[in-house]
């Protein structure tokens, strides 16, 4: 079956983004031959679609000496300015709480006071939800001492942050962000705001139930990032994929593009290696598939080696993405702002917490909305060259009425022409744009949905529920293959914790694996 | 009594949700006939329709099965159609046995599981054409069935109503299908199945197949020609001792042959509120209908672990009785243990042996070992109680060997 060059792998890695790239670099430290193929011409992944490094792992930035293979920040504590209708935009700097007060001051004085609260708040629920999102989820297996520890530790973990909080955090866990803000601000545009940072990503509104919860994912912090902020690389998210890919090289990882893969293939239960779609077949004993659960499990692995109610409950893990990506090539960077300040804010425009909602409504059905909320970040490209990164929320993949093809130019039109009107420092620099749609990202990342996590991050598809129930381990049914993609526990928001929890499921597996091998001989 | 009342009201009474519109069952291709024949007028419900318990008198028509030849109304039996260029891989990923050696024209039986490896189901699997499968079952599966072949090249249809059947079961079933010019189906071997004109010039879908443990072939036609073939067959009766039976008759006839049926020995893995009622095919004492061999099928990984792990907690056994007393619900025991249940029981008039089906704990799930079975029973209105030995046998009870002559 082997073709030509039968070079034997310990792992091969599907998939290079960021989580991919993670935990190839993870197994080559240890010393397995490892090979990452990716089915694109670039490393990356969906990472190309974020400015801003979410919740990258300490663990993940120490294990790899990031630092070593030049991976610097820019900044970590991404700064907000609220963008308003005919007047200055509102800043929230983390790094100058005075300032921030003043300017909320002269909003609501109410607001001001609570603001520091609110962050405070959400940093302490967010340190208690921290060993959740960091550690493999339990099997809830008693029988298991293992297990026992695990649970014991994230019981203590809850319990450590007192009655009061721990109290706070049942209440507001499952609970809608719009109630969340108007119970906390009395301003629309700190409410919209909230509501932004909940539903970005996912397809929830305002008044969806659990937006909360990924509210509090956001403020649990990255790679030495202040509570509730993201950092920036030096050179953007492609600096990050870069430190990574040579940390990746270091430990003698194969790096192969433009190598889609066919199928993986299975041979009684067991994973053996992968077949391209050029015919070529490359084994391996262990299999780590960064791609989309669905993709990896439906299309390269086939319903043929899985039972009915694992696919079934594959395929209906929500993930229908809704968040286009807009780039936008100015002509110059803009002027009147300091260039070193431009890539460390962000722009956000959701004016309130009925912006939000009616805009949800609208992708809801299929539809576009008249006035999206999003997220604004420049970026200075040196030699006077400059790029806009736009997230653009409540922008559905399939369109109910017409489609892409016929909807594309106008709709970016449109886009561009509010992005201007809000930001007027940027109008009249606009040279191109290019709109990425969910569909577009499905198409171009093979990821079903076209979903920036993969998979929604509710909490009814969070930790032990992640990616389907009883599948939380990063195993599959198909020994030897692994998932450690953003569909895995915690998600996306380029934390590399996918990657590196899929590495180390991998490599126990491997151990348990042989012990009993060892035992029998 | 609600008809009574029923006839002295306007019809805008009528009309209240508390009172039926129409029949709240559906009647069967045969129904016209089997009303007629129907002396007792005992009839239950089954998945929907009405079908009958007894006609005149369930031991005759036990005696019909195992001395003559019987016919039973299998018209409610849910039917699917699995059809397509890959339907036999969703056949094969569905069931326990190995479908790729399943000829054309043939039958098998076999389990289906979900990923725990617990039944779900269990029936025959008609394979009509190299792309065409027919499964017979007693509760509704398109779900299941339509899921397990998403991703695959083939459809699933319910066909139930589309195809009326009539089970032929009885020492002179082979002689009576020869006697309306099926002379070419009565010579099936064991488990075939195929497509015939009978003396009435209509297709007849002829399985050799049953519930009975005796000779005996399963008849499938289109609705339209149910009460012609029904004709052509009674019109022999009195040649070949043939007789209309009911579900009391059936279940006797059922229990000797040692067939399991769902809601009785176990309850399907999908309806279960209690994870503890499910069974896996081991339990269920259906090993010899799993090929843990084969490429993978729902529940392989499951049953292999169950397997390494020292098989099933629970087993299915045969339980051979003292005493005449039909061990019906009874309590197994040993030395004062409670370690097992009856599921089913009867006095088998053929054997002339008080027989069993029962889930005991796995290991006392040997052959010869003997049980205290503490039986209950209606001593006119009052509660009688026998203890009896119950030895564990082999649940096959009955097999005649002209079954596959």
């Amino acid at each position: 079956m082997t073709t030509g060059n039968a070079k034997h792998y310990d792992a091969i890695v599907i998939g290079g983004g960021h989580n991919g790239l993670v935990a190839a670099a993870l197994m080559g430290q240890i010393g397995k031959r490892t090979l990452l193929i990716e089915a694109s011409a670039e490393l990356g992944g969906m990472a190309v679609h974020a400015p801003a490094i979410g919740r990258l792992s300490e663990t993940v930035v120490r294990a790899l000496a990031l630092d070593r293979h030049g991976l610097r920040f820019r900044t970590r504590s991404l700064a907000t300015e609220i963008l308003r209708e005919g007047t200055s935009p509102l800043p929230l700097q983390p790094d100058d709480p005075a300032a921030t007060r003043q300017a909320i001051h002269a909003l609501s004085p109410a607001d001001a006071e609570a603001w520091p609260h609110f962050q405070q708040r959400m940093a302490r629920l967010a340190a208690g939800l921290a060993p959740f999102l960091e550690r493999t989820p339990p099997r809830l297996r008693l029988d298991d001492w293992g297990e026992r520890w695990e649970l014991a530790r994230l019981g203590f973990a809850v319990r450590r942050m007192g009655r009061a909080d721990m109290r706070d955090l049942l209440r507001i866990l499952p609970l809608n962000v719009a109630d969340l803000a108007e119970e906390v601000f009395e301003s629309d545009v700190l409410r919209g705001l909230l509501s932004f940072d909940a539903v970005l990503g996912n397809r929830m509104g305002a008044r969806s139930p659990n937006t909360v919860f990924p509210l509090l994912m956001r403020h649990a912090g990255g790679a030495g990032c202040r509570p509730g902020t993201q950092a920036v690389a030096e050179g953007g998210t492609a600096a990050l994929i870069d430190a990574l890919r040579k940390a990746a090289a270091s430990h003698g990882v194969e790096i192969r593009t433009d190598a889609p893969v066919a199928r993986i293939l299975v041979e009684d239960g067991r994973a053996t290696g992968v077949e391209l779609t050029d015919g070529g077949t490359i084994r391996a004993g262990t299999i780590l598939s960064s791609a989309h659960a669905g993709t990896t499990l439906i299309d390269l692995v086939g319903p043929r080696h899985l039972d009915t109610d694992f696919t079934r409950a594959v395929r209906h893990a929500r993930g229908a993405g809704v968040t286009a990506h807009l780039i936008l090539n100015l002509s110059a960077p803009p002027a009147g702002g300091d260039p070193d300040t431009l890539a460390t804010t962000r722009r956000v425009h959701a004016p309130s917490i009925q912006a939000v909602e009616r805009a949800f409504d609208r992708a809801k059905y299929g539809e576009l909305p008249e006035d999206p909320p999003f997220e604004v970040t420049v970026v200075n490209e040196g030699e006077g060259h400059a790029r806009a990164h736009a997230l653009i929320q409540y922008v559905p993949g399939d369109l109910k009425d017409g489609d892409w093809k016929t909807e594309r130019d106008a709709f970016t039109k449109r886009l561009v022409a509010r992005i201007e009107d809000l930001c007027p420092d940027l109008a009249g620099r606009v040279e191109g744009a290019h709109l990425a749609t969910p569909a577009d990202i499905a198409a171009r990342h093979r990821a079903p949905g076209g979903h920036w996590h993969h998979l929604e991050t509710g909490l009814d598809q969070a930790f032990m529920l992640r990616p389907v129930p009883g599948w939380a381990q990063y195993r599959t049914p198909i020994e030897g293959l692994f998932l450690c993609g953003a569909s895995t526990h915690p998600g996306g928001w380029i934390s590399g914790q996918p990657g590196l929890n899929g590495a180390r499921a991998a490599l126990a597996a491997e151990k348990a694996s042989g012990k009993v091998k060892g035992e029998a001989a | 009594m609600t008809t009574a009342t029923a006839t002295t009201m306007s019809p805008a009474q009528t009309q209240t949700p508390m009172l039926p519109r129409g029949p709240m069952l559906k009647r069967s291709p045969f129904h016209e006939r089997l009303a007629a024949l129907n002396l007792a007028n005992a009839w239950e419900a089954w998945q929907g329709y009405t079908t009958a318990s007894l006609f005149y008198d369930a031991e005759d028509e036990y005696f019909a099965i195992r001395t003559g030849a019987s016919l039973y109304d299998v018209s409610p039996m849910l039917k699917y159609r699995i059809a397509g260029p890959e339907a036999e891989a969703v056949v094969d990923r569905l069931v326990s046995k190995r479908i790729d050696k399943l000829k054309p024209g043939r039958v098998t039986y076999a389990p289906w599981c979900d990923a725990r490896g617990r039944v779900i189901e269990e029936g025959t699997i008609f394979r009509l054409s190299p792309t065409e499968f027919r499964i017979n079952c007693a509760e509704h599966q398109l779900a299941w069935f339509s899921e397990t072949a998403h991703g695959f090249d083939a459809q699933v249809e319910e066909v139930t109503e589309e195809i009326a059947g009539l089970a032929l079961q009885g020492p002179t079933s082979k002689q009576v299908l020869a006697d309306i010019g099926l002379a070419e189906a009565a010579a099936l071997p064991f488990f075939g199945i195929g497509t015939f004109k009978g003396a009435g010039g209509y297709p007849v879908t002829v399985s050799r197949t049953g519930f009975t443990g005796d000779l005996g072939y399963e008849l499938w036609v289109a609705p339209e020609h149910a009460l012609p073939l029904w004709d052509a067959l009674m019109a022999r009766s009195d040649l070949h001792y043939l007789r209309p039976i009911g579900s009391r008759a059936l279940d006797v006839a059922r229990i000797e042959a040692g067939h399991i049926l769902i809601n009785v020995e176990f309850v399907g893995a999908r309806h279960a509120i209690r994870p503890s009622q499910t069974r896996t095919p081991s339990g269920l004492g259906l090993d010899w209908a799993v090929d843990l061999a084969k490429p993978h099928f729902n529940g392989r990984r499951a049953l292999i672990a169950e397997r390494e792990a020292g098989g099933p907690k629970r087993r299915l056994v045969g339980l051979d009785v003292t005493g005449r007393k039909p061990a019906t619900g009874a309590y197994l025991y040993h030395r004062g243990r409670e370690v097992g249940q009856v599921t089913s029981a009867t006095w088998s008039p053929i054997t002339k042996r008080n027989i069993a089906l029962a889930t005991v704990e796995a290991r006392y799930a040997t052959e010869g070992t003997v049980l205290d079975a503490e039986i209950y029973y209606m001593k006119e209105v009052t509660q009688g109680k026998v203890d009896a030995a119950a030895t564990i046998v082999p649940p096959r009870f009955y097999q005649p060997g002209h079954r596959r002559g």
